[in-house]
């Protein structure tokens, strides 16, 4: 049977190898992605999927299980780590694209794929953290309101505007619902 | 476009995107990172020729200090030992035709040195009776030896270091400027 996120926590914090490598394997997965989906960058992303990592051992006694799960607490750890890079360098999000314009006919799934991201990343950060955890991760609206350190309404109503931006700069990309 | 279609789109990128992961690699430098971490505490040994070749340069150092000037003792062996020099002020150009008043200019503020904690090295009895601090230029690389990250693609770039030398031993942290 598989230990509980917590337990693993646990032994990790007095020092036991095993059970932090158990805990990264488990999570590393959705850190990375949260971070690739909110940078766009694969070094950045990977940076900070380790920085939240070695945070997790320095700051993971303040992980209370009864406030959430393992998994909003390491998004938060991450969304910090990903916000701090933003207040170095402002300018992660990319340029929007030629929403306007149509795209070719014959959109390649793959192209649409790269559409939607480069929409997504184009969303302001506060916008682009809820698209982020809620329909690109596996977050419930109760963790990305732990991670984002806001109600759950809050959540729910950046999620519906961030989802009204994104159709805007994606009503130019004809196949997109076809993906 | 509606948003269940963002939705869709939204969807098809986080199953394009559902088996994306940190790369192998990061787990080495991460699990070296901790394991660097867990032994901080006691001590960290490093590789015997980085050792070498910053116990001959402050040796060389030392040595030619003690020529030039007693050096300051240092009150205590706490880890803040001394405030390193700051860097020279900006140079300003004679004035060689005639006077005239000058605009009163403000001096650029002088930047504001950032430290981590001290690393040690070495915990061998050296031959001093004071402690010494000096300021060193290393490669990059010489963090991630102590269990720092540093991005792959800088671990040449010269970086500026304290090395402290007591009767405890060796020890180094790194130096940056905040503007």
């Amino acid at each position: 049977m598989q230990e509980a996120d917590h337990q693993l926590l646990k032994q990790a914090l007095a020092s036991d190898e095993g059970a932090f490598t158990a805990l990264y394997h488990r999570r590393q997965g959705a850190v990375y992605r949260f971070a690739l989906h909110m940078t766009g960058s694969v070094p950045i992303a990977e940076d900070v999927t380790q920085e939240t990592f070695l945070a997790l051992l320095t700051q993971g006694a303040r992980y209370d299980e009864s406030r959430g799960s393992l998994a909003a607490f390491l998004y938060g750890i991450a969304r910090n780590l990903v916000l701090r890079r933003f207040d170095k360098a402002r300018d992660f999000a990319l340029e929007e694209s030629a929403s306007s314009e149509d795209v070719l006919d014959d959109l390649t799934r793959r192209e649409t794929i790269e559409h939607v991201r480069r929409a997504v990343l184009s969303l302001p950060p506060v916008y682009r953290e809820a698209v982020v955890l809620c329909d690109l991760s596996d977050a419930s609206y109760e963790e990305a309101a732990e991670a984002l350190d806001c109600p759950v309404g809050t959540v729910r109503s950046r999620l519906s505007r961030a989802r009204t931006m994104l159709a805007q700069k994606l009503s130019g990309v004809r196949g997109t619902c076809n993906v | 476009m509606s948003e269940d279609r963002v939705v869709e789109a939204l969807r098809a990128l986080r199953d394009a995107d559902a088996h994306v992961e940190a790369s192998p690699e990061l787990e080495v430098r991460l699990m070296r990172a901790a394991r660097s971490r867990r032994r901080r505490a006691p001590r960290i040994w490093i590789g015997g020729g980085l050792v070498a070749t910053l116990a001959a340069s402050a040796a060389l150092v030392l040595l030619l200090h003690a020529r030039r000037a007693e050096p300051m003792p240092v009150k205590s062996a706490s880890p803040v030992i001394a405030a390193a020099p700051a860097p020279p002020p900006p140079e300003i150009a004679p004035v060689v035709s005639k006077p005239k008043p000058k605009p009163v200019r403000r001096q650029p503020r002088a930047p504001r040195e950032v430290t981590t904690e001290f690393y040690p090295l070495v915990q061998v009895a050296q031959p001093f009776e004071r402690t010494e601090l000096m300021r060193v230029t290393v490669p990059a690389s010489t963090m991630r030896d102590v269990g720092l990250f540093v991005n792959a693609t800088h671990l040449d770039d010269p970086v500026q270091a304290d090395v402290l030398i007591d009767q405890q031993g060796l020890a180094i942290r790194f130096v940056s400027y905040q503007y």
